[in-house]
């Protein structure tokens, strides 16, 4: 087992002797680190030193505003600027390990939804042979691109967020990100459906499968040299 | 109460003082800091310093289990930490040394 891999299971088991208001605040820190330019290793590192810090002034009787002061986001900044950052090649390691996770996802769910019912329908001896011929159209291409960039960017935004204060008017703010995110995904989905026609390539189902497989493997691959470059 | 304007400066020497002492960890670095005047300095104040000193290259530390509790990180002083102590302590007596004398000076005026 790797050191990230132990500091993890370590910091999970310690993770689960907090609760209240010490248990809330890991949780939002630990967010708040993960969307930063530091590494997984740093994370795990950083999280190990306040959880033990945390778990001291628990047993003191102490609350975290005593502990930490009432600026989380200040005190996690103060944390990273004294933590060494991502360099250009962990950040591009990184940033192609989410790429290929999320091509082969979204791939992989592509190739089997256009090819599951055929496949049942031929193992039910009820149909014809299926082509095992997948299309791939410039509304899947621009489906999956958008996907993919919005997840990143989604998962960038909560973590940036995590510490943020909670402002009274911010109901409305969510109102609207929620109907803007709607939109979004309608408007995806409904370019996916109307340029389904434009047939870019057809790919074998089973090429597919091992390009999907790949993609995986090389992302986890990826996101294992990222934390030891 | 110090301002944190005049502590900036001071309290990473401060800190390496009391971890030269003896080896020590996070929250008795501040009780210790508490005893010597230094009545606002919460554990969580002097961590980001603690990593500060250590990717310096100051402190090095080490994980201990503990009698109660989780692991505590200990910290110790490398060479490089024990010459900057030298040097913060020169500074910081060259420092006193003309601030008294302007204080001094002004309440003779």
């Amino acid at each position: 087992m790797n050191e990230l891999k132990r500091l993890n299971r370590e910091n999970n088991e310690l993770d689960k002797q907090l609760d209240g208001a010490y248990e809330s605040v890991m949780t939002d820190m630990v967010c708040y680190l993960r969307g930063a330019d530091i590494s997984d290793y740093y994370v795990e590192a950083v999280r190990r030193d306040l959880l033990s810090m945390f778990l001291a002034a628990k047993e003191r009787g102490e609350d975290v505003q005593t502990l930490i002061g009432g600026d989380f986001r200040q005190f996690c900044d103060s944390i990273l600027e004294n933590v060494p950052h991502k360099t250009r090649r962990q950040r591009m390691a990184e940033l192609l390990s989410i790429v290929l996770n999320c091509f082969g996802i979204l791939v992989g769910i592509h190739l089997l939804i256009s090819q599951v019912g055929d496949l049942l329908i031929f193992a039910l001896k009820k149909g014809p042979q299926p082509s095992l011929s997948v299309p791939v159209s410039l509304g899947d291409l621009i489906f999956f691109v958008a996907i993919t960039v919005f997840s990143i960017f989604f998962v960038q935004h909560i973590c940036k967020t995590a510490l943020a204060q909670k402002r009274p008017s911010s109901k409305k703010a969510n109102v609207i990100s929620f109907l803007l995110l709607w939109a979004f995904l309608a408007a995806v989905l409904c370019c996916k459906l109307f340029l389904k026609d434009y047939v870019l390539f057809s790919i074998p189902f089973f090429v597919g499968m091992a390009l999907v497989a790949a993609s995986l493997l090389l992302s986890k691959l990826l996101s294992r040299a990222d934390n030891c470059l | 109460m110090i301002p944190s304007q005049m502590l900036k400066g001071t309290l990473e020497g401060c800190i390496l003082k009391v971890i030269g002492q003896s080896e020590t960890y996070g929250y008795e670095i501040s009780q210790r800091l508490k005893t010597y005047g230094f009545s606002d300095i919460a554990e969580g104040t002097i961590y980001p310093l603690l990593l500060r000193l250590e990717k310096s290259g100051l402190i090095e530390a080490v994980y201990r289990q503990s009698t109660s509790g989780p692991n505590r990180k200990y910290f110790h002083l490398t060479k490089e930490g024990q010459k900057e102590l030298l040097r913060f302590s020169e500074n910081w007596s060259e420092l006193k040394t003309a601030v008294d004398a302007v204080l001094g000076g002004l309440q003779h005026e």
